[in-house]
């Protein structure tokens, strides 16, 4: 009897195993559930950089053993947060790389390449750190990641203009896709002699050169962003100089669209 | 009516020996099972355990229903839709392209796109660089 309950067990057991491997294979670490893991460990860098404040503040006035031991002990808790909150971050950056159209799979590739190189170094530099003796040998490990994170924050701006202007070049290369059935049937129209096509056609060079400036902007954003320099302060307002670069193709595609959307009318009006 | 000749009233006698055996080979599996009781032990976990599967399968099932009635009982308030005005206007005379099927697919398409260029958003703050202290220091 207990062979048989054991038997019956190990089959059991062997089938949940089964399901729930199967089950974590079978889902990739999407950007939600990464970005939910970065949040996450935000708050927890926060907690601890709030505990790190208290224990410097307390062993620069009182400058006792103990606070000296405190203070050591909540900067190394601060550090390994910050770590994690960096390393995080550029999984969720990553994921969301991975999600967005309109970005070439070589491009992708590129980028995950230097993204995985930062999370690798940033792991490694947290292991590192429950090493450190001092006080000082602490803030020296600091200063690592701060002479680091300039050139990885370069890395994240051209990532996330790599996003948006995917966002914008997906929608353009649909247009331009209509483009083709578009001019067979003006062509056809034309044929036909029943209809004047002289509007239609100017309309789709105009909608061809609208696409070309639109194209234009998206690589005016990426050369804003390419001459950022790592120890530039001013990054973010930067990236926005470049986004508002973005938002002007966009303004051309939905320009374009509009434009379509005549040449559609004109077709199905009777001159 | 009358029933033909040919047609047999009584059933035929293979029927009945298939019959006899089955009951005879369940008579005989039945002695067996209680000649021997470790294997009426197996039976008994085994069933209990088809039992158990299935009383699980019924609660889950009858939770689930539940849970999704629920679901449905749940009505958020939603504005009431107002009428949009078309960008362009009605075609009053239309031409013979009104109507054919690669202008009003290609319409279809540009509608699409204008629909989603207009929802794009570009910024995406969320994804901002986290604003960390890189300034640790202990020197007054």
């Amino acid at each position: 009897m207990k062979r048989y309950l054991v038997i019956l067990a190990l089959v059991l057991g062997t089938l949940a195993f089964l399901f729930a491997a199967g089950k974590a294979l079978s889902e990739d670490l999407t950007f939600s559930r990464a970005y939910a893991d970065y949040v996450y460990n935000m708050d927890l860098y926060n907690k601890a950089h709030s505990d790190y404040q208290v224990a410097r503040a307390n062993y620069l006035q009182y400058g006792t053993l103990i606070s000296k031991q405190n203070a050591q002990d909540a900067t190394l808790k601060m550090l390994q947060a910050r770590d994690e909150v960096i390393k995080t971050y550029l999984t969720a950056l990553r994921a969301r790389l991975s999600e967005a159209a309109g970005v070439s799979t070589d491009k992708k590739n590129e980028l995950f390449a230097l993204i995985d190189t930062e999370v690798s170094w940033i792991i490694n530099h947290e292991q590192s750190l429950p090493s450190a003796g001092s006080l000082d040998d602490l803030v020296k490990d600091s200063n690592e990641v701060k002479d680091h994170y300039g050139p990885v924050e370069l890395l994240i701006y051209r990532v996330l203009t790599t996003i948006a202007v995917g966002k914008t070049t997906a929608l353009r290369d649909r247009e331009q896709n209509v483009l083709g059935p578009l001019n067979t049937k003006i062509t056809e129209i034309k044929a036909n002699g029943d209809k004047d096509t002289t509007v239609a056609e100017r309309g789709v060079l105009d909608i061809q050169a609208k696409l070309a400036r639109s194209q234009a902007k998206e690589d005016e954003a990426f050369g804003i962003v390419q001459d950022m320099k790592a120890t530039a302060s001013n990054k973010n307002s930067i990236y926005d100089d470049a986004l508002d670069s973005v938002g002007q193709a966009l303004q051309y595609i939905k320009e374009s669209g509009s434009l379509l959307m005549q040449i559609i009318t004109n077709i199905k009006t009777k001159d | 009516m009358e029933i033909p000749a040919n047609i047999p009233t009584t059933p035929p006698p293979a029927s009945k020996l298939d019959l006899q055996k089955i009951k005879e080979l369940l008579r005989q599996a039945s002695e067996k099972l209680k000649a021997d009781p470790k294997m009426k032990r197996v039976l008994v976990f085994a069933g209990a355990a088809f039992g158990v599967i299935f009383a699980l399968l019924i609660v889950g099932t009858i939770a689930k229903s539940l849970m999704g009635v629920r679901k449905v009982q749940k009505v958020s308030p939603s504005p009431t839709p107002t009428a949009t005005q078309s960008a362009l206007p009605e075609i009053l005379n239309p031409s013979r392209y009104a109507t054919d099927s690669a202008v009003l697919s290609i319409e279809d398409t540009v509608k699409s796109i204008n629909q989603d260029a207009g929802s794009l958003d570009i910024r995406e703050y969320n994804l901002r660089p986290p604003t960390l202290d890189f300034g640790i220091n202990f020197t007054k």
